[in-house]
């Protein structure tokens, strides 16, 4: 029924002899936003720039709206926008020459004065690009990007670098963008970025995917925390519910690690109210994204989600 | 429309060009001021007869408008990954290469142009063979600019392509020169095998006096055969070596 606007399967992208991308598989489908989530390296920017056709697949296979983005480049540019992790602005233009180069350069019906205002840029249309400050630069590159209403929108870390202001004006257009039918596939290092647009996300480490799937089933996969400190006179006698951490009995804390928040939470009042104790600094919380994405950076357990 | 993105390139290219006053410098003042400084030297190699002075300013402006602001340009724009956003675009790579070499390619003709038109001016002397000398200046542009891009594959600045580009200017220059001073009784193979040579052996044919239009193309072939195989040779070394991105 969703229809999948962009395909990868088995995808691997080599420099020379150093594999970059080792095997990724992800599918984005139709008006959502697809994020792309890792550390410095991961491989993230050479999966999108072979999904954007800047270079052949070294092995598996591309498409992008039915078509391979790197040989039938001329049949999917028209069709999608991409900002790409470095600018590569001209810097002697001023920011209204270089919007009406990109006009011409995407083919699309657009309106420049619309897309600079929407940005908070019009009043710095005659500026020399060189002379925006980073966050305006990346500003104009969303604009740019976005320019004529692209079916598909490609951002390569579209917020680093950015102010919270500033940020928060992006995910705004990235939202109506959404909102209007946009399919969005976006590279991030910024995990709230993830959580506040992603309807699916997927954790990118060396070269492979660690974690794929919705964002609920990726934190649902990883186990929630009970916590507080160690009552005195309880002796060995501690809730037997999901797995204790040894090391932080010794501090004078329980950490329950657990799948089931719900079941165990309640286990864990009723031997409170048995024992008749009171859980000082008590704490329950479901698992973060920042808590996946240190788990598989740390590589300290196999995460699998089927996407 | 295709030719929308490559106008637009161009546009943009010749804002750049005008607002890069050493670019500018380089590529539009120099060549102008030494074609006119070879034009007041007569005495230069003498008995090489002035059709060797359109020899020493052409090879000036394809060296210098042609081979150094193709190096310089194309190696700037990689650098700044203004090519890499070109490219994610519409436009096919032809199109974006013609657009961001159209200033090196407009300002190379242009000058060779002006070239011609001062000498015919000034030393009242006009080609009695055009289309030999259109071909010297197509091929000329085209030798030029495709050795120009090819530097830019083996060098990662801009600054180090004008440098690796100077020497083969000066290659350029120098068998020209070399050529000149057997021109009037002729050149020897490998004289003639060089591009310079080539060069002045098409402009002593396209100036000559004493043969027909038709004796002239006869006998220019083997220069055009040799201009034209150096042009193949850096047109292909440039699709060879050139790189769309900076090295990772």
């Amino acid at each position: 029924m969703t229809e999948t606007v962009v395909r990868v399967s088995g995808l691997r992208c080599s420099y020379g002899d150093f594999d970059a991308v080792r095997g990724v598989d992800l599918d984005v489908r139709r008006g959502e936003l697809f994020a792309l989530l890792g550390t410095n390296g991961a491989g993230k920017t050479t999966t999108m720039e072979t999904i954007e056709g800047h270079r052949p697949a070294s092995g598996g296979s591309v498409r992008v709206l039915g078509h391979d983005p790197h040989r039938d480049r001329h049949k999917v540019r028209s069709r999608c926008g991409i900002m790409l992790q470095d600018s590569g602005f001209a810097g002697d233009l001023t920011v209204l020459e270089t919007a009406r180069l990109w006009q011409r350069m995407v083919e699309r019906a657009s309106d420049v004065d619309a897309a600079l205002e929407r940005i908070g840029l019009a009043h710095r249309r005659d500026v020399r690009v060189k002379q925006l400050s980073g966050g305006e630069k990346r500003r104009l590159d969303l604009a740019l990007a976005t320019l004529g209403g692209p079916e598909v929108l490609f951002l390569d870390e579209p917020t680093t670098g950015l102010d919270p202001e500033s940020r928060e004006t992006t995910w705004q257009l990235v939202r109506e963008l959404l909102a209007q039918g946009t399919t969005v596939l976006l590279t991030t290092h910024y995990l709230e970025e993830a959580e506040r647009l992603a309807d699916r996300l997927a954790i990118m480490h060396e070269g492979r995917l660690a974690v794929a799937g919705s964002l609920v089933d990726v934190l649902d996969r990883e186990r929630a925390r009970i916590s507080f400190d160690l009552p005195a006179g309880v002796g060995d006698a501690l809730p037997d519910v999901g797995e204790l951490d040894r090391d932080a009995i010794g501090e004078g804390r329980v950490h329950i690690r657990t799948r089931d928040l719900q079941a165990d939470l309640s286990a864990v009042l009723r031997w409170a109210e048995h024992h008749t104790v009171r859980l000082t600094r008590f704490r329950a919380q479901h698992a973060s994204l920042d808590e996946v994405f240190r788990d598989v950076v740390n590589g300290t357990r196999e995460v699998t989600v089927a996407a | 429309m295709m030719s929308g993105a490559l106008g637009a390139i161009f546009r943009a290219e010749t804002k750049l060009l005008a607002r890069n006053s050493a670019v500018a410098v380089s590529a539009v003042l120099v060549p102008a001021a030494m074609g006119v400084l070879f034009l007041n030297a007569d005495d230069l190699l003498p008995g090489a007869g002035t059709s060797f002075l359109v020899t020493l300013m052409l090879l000036t402006v394809f060296g210098m408008s042609g081979c150094i602001t193709a190096a310089a340009s194309l190696s700037y724009r990689r650098d700044e990954l203004y090519l890499k956003r070109l490219r994610s675009g519409n436009a096919s790579d032809t199109t974006v290469l013609l657009g961001v070499l159209s200033p090196a390619i407009g300002v190379t003709l242009a000058q060779s142009v002006l070239m011609v038109v001062l000498v015919g001016t000034i030393a009242s002397m006009l080609p009695t063979n055009p289309l030999l000398l259109l071909a010297v200046i197509v091929l000329g542009a085209a030798l030029s600019i495709g050795l120009g891009m090819a530097v830019t594959g083996i060098t990662s600045s801009s600054e180090q392509a004008q440098t690796v580009a100077t020497p083969v200017v000066f290659a350029l220059l120098g068998s020209g020169f070399w050529a000149g001073m057997s021109l009037t009784e002729g050149l020897s193979t490998l004289q003639l095998a060089l591009p310079g040579g080539a060069v002045a052996e098409l402009l002593r044919l396209a100036y000559s006096e004493t043969s027909t239009f038709t004796g002239q193309l006869a006998e220019g072939l083997p220069a055009l055969g040799v201009l034209a195989a150096w042009t193949v040779l850096a047109l292909s070394a440039a699709r060879r070596l050139f790189r769309w991105e900076p090295r990772q």
